[in-house]
């Protein structure tokens, strides 16, 4: 199925065009485009778009609101709310849609997709559940998962490599739409100041990195 | 009407030739090929916070692969600065085969000299006499004594911050007050003043203003100088030389007017003007001028004077001796190391400093001592990485985004720039199957470096590595391969338009004369017989602020 489609939008089309088929595809035919997705994400997901997680139930450009809900979701687990905003505060789900949509080739925007199936797949093997109906613990074990077995410096993992890769994405991405935001950018780190350069200033631990 | 002069270009060089011909009284016309960026009000970028841009101004747009292939690879290109860059499938050109070339441009009013790096170094003899030595180039018809009184007088106009230290290798300037080193620099100083006394470690010498300089306000330390500075805080053609050209009522600005050729009368062997195409009704216009002072950028001129071929010069205008075109250099840049240095944690920085270090070259000073011919230099800096270090760590959730949010450790960065020999293989060529969208031909550029550079890249590394070593760095990294690092990379393109003693061998004489056409200068970087490995910038300026004194009095003396 998923050869299908990468043959499809192979297609000449223009890419205002593409991105809409891909859109349409992906909100319409996700189920059958993404087996995976059919029996966790979407099933366990359609129940979560107005509660608190997602309560607008938003969708994006590319995201559709069960896949919305799940990125924001893993954005906050990797850069949580503290005594500062956290990742869904500072709208970084948004961002990586916008990713998606503009900055990703298609064989990227597939591979984060396909990457996303198989993470649910994991999260059904492990604890039966889809990520979203699993409660945080057994959230953060399967990203804990993921992250050590993407820093595996031998490079043998057992762990699906596409849902690796699309945690390595999630990952990256999380941190530039974080740290890049305005309240990642200024509440949990600093703006930097203008005017006098000093090369060499006291820093004691409640201090802030510059953001930039 | 006939200007007494026609400046093409308006970077770094036709920004100041403008300047000096006007403030001399000659009436002066600049054509610029691209669009009027306006001081100020044209920076785009300048002091946008991250969330302002849709990607929040990342590097590697992809974006980028289709409109900026080339640019792209600039240190500079940004959301923020692409403004400032050209789109490269609307500027084609080629390499030979297996022969990358970085050919970075901005075609608008102010060139280059929007986003350069600002870095000012004075050449010495050493440089001035190094093809003379090993005989590779031609000898330069002048010395540091004929140019020393020119960097004064354009050091003095553009407002260069800096240390003096008194190494004859790299001649001290008219500085205003130095940049501050942060605390680590100044401890890898003191390691090299313990382990080292051939080399001196210094502040950067920048043309960004660290006082009140000629009605200019002193850096508010922002940054990203290459988005704009609308305090006109670092030189660029708007900040300083247009305004002052333009306050002598005598300049005249024709902008998207793209030099097709210049114009050349037989009967008196004079330039006599410049055809232009409008780059918007692709109507031809020619302009007269009694003086033509080429400054479009080393690969814009040689292009220009290449296409200028007419039935006296069948192989380029004043080309008669077949240089033009040849001994193409750049600077073999970022060959270097990084380390991370323990310690002064409780130290950081507050605003940002756009400048760094400087470490002056060392090799084969007094003797030729390695296994290859003449030397190199570093730029760097000591800086503590922020959140970006967390994309290639492991880890997730709170524990992991408060130890974030502290600055990482302090690492020291030594990027190379290293000195290119003039090969006469290096070389630009009309391509006249490949058109431009004025149907001009195109220009192929054939630049590949040499043994002596690969070998020169090889201590460049090692020779960072050795200092970082001094200093107990740990976790050292290489910076820079031939194959990432391509000619080009160093933006320092220069040469194709030598100057030189002999007619035969180069194209220009001792005043960035032609040595065939008395009324025709070239004083951008076309006019390098070596690449040193000093940023170039201040060089281009002093020699054009020369040339044209020069030129003027000879037009007093009616000799031209």
């Amino acid at each position: 199925m998923k050869r299908t489609m990468t043959r499809k939008i192979q297609q000449p089309l223009s890419e205002p065009d593409r991105r809409r088929l891909l859109k349409r595809a992906t909100a319409v035919f996700g189920a059958a485009l993404f087996p995976p997705i059919a029996s966790g994400l979407l099933a366990g997901c359609s129940a979560r778009e107005n509660s608190p997680a997602n309560p607008q139930g938003a969708s994006g450009k590319i995201l559709s609101a069960p896949q919305y809900a799940l990125v924001a979701e893993i954005a906050e687990i990797i850069i949580p709310q503290t005594d500062t905003p956290g990742a869904k505060a500072a709208g970084v789900a948004g961002f990586i849609d916008t990713i998606l949509d503009g900055w990703f080739s298609e064989i990227e925007l597939t591979e984060f997709l396909d990457g996303m199936s198989a993470l649910e797949t994991l999260c059904q093997s492990a604890y039966g559940a889809a990520f979203l109906e699993c409660d945080e613990s057994k959230q953060v074990a399967v990203l804990s998962q993921l992250d050590k077995a993407l820093h595996e410096k031998s490079g043998e993992t057992t762990v699906d490599l596409q849902a690796v890769h699309f945690f390595k994405l999630m990952k990256q991405f999380t941190l530039i739409g974080y740290y890049t935001s305005e309240p990642g950018a200024s509440q949990e780190l600093a703006a930097p100041t203008m005017g006098q350069y000093i090369g060499c200033e006291t820093f004691d631990e409640s201090g802030k990195a510059w953001a930039w | 009407m006939k200007y007494d002069a026609i400046v093409v270009g308006s970077g770094i060089t036709g920004g100041y030739a403008a300047m000096e011909l006007c403030k001399k009284g000659l009436k002066v016309l600049m054509l610029e090929r691209g669009r009027n960026i306006e001081h100020g009000k044209d920076y785009q970028g300048e002091h946008k916070s991250p969330w302002e841009f849709t990607y929040r101004d990342e590097r590697n747009n992809p974006a980028f692969k289709k409109d900026y292939p080339i640019q792209k690879n600039c240190y500079a290109m940004k959301d923020s600065t692409r403004q400032f860059f050209i789109n490269d499938r609307e500027h084609p050109f080629t390499t030979g085969k297996d022969k990358p070339f970085y050919w970075f441009r901005g075609d608008h009013l102010g060139g280059r000299s929007l986003m350069w790096g600002r870095q000012c170094y004075r050449w010495s003899d050493l440089d001035f006499s190094a093809n003379a030595k090993d005989g590779y180039g031609v000898d330069w018809p002048i010395r540091y004594k004929d140019i020393e009184p020119w960097y004064d007088y354009v050091e003095s106009f553009v407002g260069v911050s800096g240390q003096a230290e008194g190494n004859p290798v790299l001649p001290d300037g008219k500085f205003l007050p130095p940049m501050e080193m942060n605390c680590v620099e100044q401890h890898f100083k003191s390691v090299l003043q313990q382990h080292y006394s051939d080399r001196t470690m210094t502040i950067g010498r920048v043309a960004v203003l660290t006082q009140e300089h000629n009605g200019r306000a002193a850096c508010h330390y922002c940054g990203p100088c290459e988005r704009g500075c609308s305090t006109g805080s670092y030189f660029s053609s708007q900040s300083a030389s247009i305004p002052a050209a333009l306050a002598t009522g005598n300049l005249t600005i024709k902008t998207e007017s793209v030099a097709e050729k210049v114009l050349y009368d037989k009967e008196t062997n004079r330039a006599t003007g410049v055809r232009v195409i409008d780059a918007h009704t692709r109507e031809k216009v020619e302009y007269s001028g009694n003086l033509i002072f080429l400054c479009a950028s080393t690969l814009g001129t040689t292009h220009l004077l290449l296409n200028s071929a007419n039935e006296t010069f069948p192989q380029g205008l004043g080309n008669s001796s077949g240089v033009l075109g040849k001994y193409l250099m750049d600077h073999l840049w970022v060959f270097g190391a990084r380390g991370d240095i323990d310690g002064y944690e409780n130290m950081y920085h507050q605003a940002h400093r756009p400048n760094g270090i400087y470490i002056t070259r060392f090799k084969n000073i007094n003797e030729q001592e390695d296994r290859y011919l003449r030397g190199f230099a570093y730029q760097g800096s000591a800086s503590r990485p922020s959140w970006r270090r967390a994309i290639g760590q492991p880890g997730l959730g709170a524990e992991f985004k408060h130890a974030l949010r502290q600055p990482g450790k302090w690492n020291m960065r030594l990027a190379g720039f290293g000195e290119m020999l003039p090969y006469e293989d290096n070389a630009v060529a009309l391509n006249h199957t490949v058109k431009d969208k004025y149907g001009l031909p195109t220009l192929n550029i054939n630049c590949h470096f040499h043994d002596n550079e690969l070998s020169m890249m090889e201590d460049m590394h090692a020779s960072a590595v050795e200092m970082l070593k001094k200093a107990n760095a740990s976790n050292i990294k290489l910076l820079g391969t031939p194959e990432a690092h391509p000619p080009g990379i160093g933006i320092h393109e220069m040469g194709t338009a030598r100057m030189g003693k002999d007619p035969k061998t180069s194209f220009l004489n001792a005043h960035n004369q032609s040595h065939e056409i008395p009324n025709l200068f070239v004083t951008d970087g076309a006019c390098m017989a070596s690449s040193a490995v000093q940023n170039p910038s201040i060089t281009y300026m002093a020699l054009t602020a020369r040339a044209c004194d020069y030129a003027v009095k000879q037009v007093q003396k009616q000799l031209i």
